[in-house]
């Protein structure tokens, strides 16, 4: 019998060089099992790490090395479980990147409104500068894939 | 949250980038009413943006701003960062995607919905210092 498995990207905006390996390894893995957890074996993750260059990245005015984790749950999903999984997610997050609990930004909207923001992001560029984008894109992230085992990217091109 | 993401074409100096991160986070703050530490500002360089654009802005708001906010908020993130890289403010595009501000966890606790910050803050204060 064929099973119907929903493909979810967490995105996370993070420093450079402000985790080890070691530390993105775990927390990819703790994701995987959380969201099993919470949603069952009808859903799959793919974690990919949006790196920021040091002094790109500003909160309050100043410059900033809080990351954003951007981890989609199903559309419809109730705000109980919503709320549950996102202080999971918080939970795994202190843990695993040895951060205080007030060092990170977690949202888990909707899959379908986190790939807006996608869309609305890649729809930056037009084009032949639209097609150039997305090769480079993808060609970074199965490199780094083929090297470090993590989909990884830069916000920068 | 709100998460602002600039993005241009060439690298810009650290002068203009904190320029620029001034007038959105000063923006934010007095259209909206919203305390400058959720304002999280990222740049994005070396993407060939679509034609007519030398400066995009692409931001996640908590839902519930009015259109009326929005446009304001547009106007002025152009002047801004016009004037930080010497452009007409024409050429700044500015994108707002509305995020329910439940499905968010900042601080350490989730977010609260516009205009009920009193409340999260004085929690967040005491937790936090």
């Amino acid at each position: 019998m064929l099973t119907y498995v929903m493909s979810l990207k967490v995105v996370i905006y993070l420093e450079e060089n402000s985790l080890e390996d070691t530390q993105k390894n775990q927390l990819e893995a703790e994701f995987s099992r959380l969201y099993a957890e919470h949603f069952g074996k009808a859903i799959s993750i793919k974690t990919v790490w949006m790196l920021i260059p040091r002094g790109q990245a500003y909160v309050a005015r100043e410059s900033s090395s809080v990351p954003t984790v951007a981890a989609p749950v199903p559309d419809g999903t109730t705000n109980t479980l919503r709320q549950q999984f996102l202080h999971d997610m918080l939970a795994i997050w202190v843990k695993h990147a040895n951060v205080e609990r007030h060092k990170v930004v977690i949202s888990a909207t909707d899959v379908s409104l986190l790939d807006t923001f996608m869309k609305a992001s890649v729809n930056r560029t037009s084009g032949v500068g639209k097609i150039r984008y997305i090769a480079r894109v993808l060609l970074r992230v199965l490199r780094a894939k083929f090297k470090t085992g993590r989909f990884e990217n830069s916000v920068n091109v | 949250m709100p998460l602002y993401t600039v993005t241009t074409k060439q690298a810009l100096d650290a002068p203009s980038k904190q320029r620029i991160v001034n007038g959105i986070t000063d923006t934010h703050c007095a259209v909206t009413l919203a305390p400058a530490m959720f304002v999280q500002v990222i740049f994005s360089f070396g993407i060939e943006l679509r034609k007519g654009c030398k400066a995009h802005v692409l931001g996640s708001i908590r839902s519930g701003r009015s259109d009326d906010v929005k446009a304001r908020l547009k106007t002025a993130f152009a002047k801004h960062i016009a004037e930080a890289m010497s452009i007409n403010a024409d050429l700044v595009q500015t994108e707002l995607l509305d995020v329910p501000a439940n499905c968010v966890i900042e601080g350490g606790a989730i977010m609260p919905e516009p205009g009920e910050e009193a409340a999260w803050l004085e929690s967040y204060y005491q937790r936090y210092g």
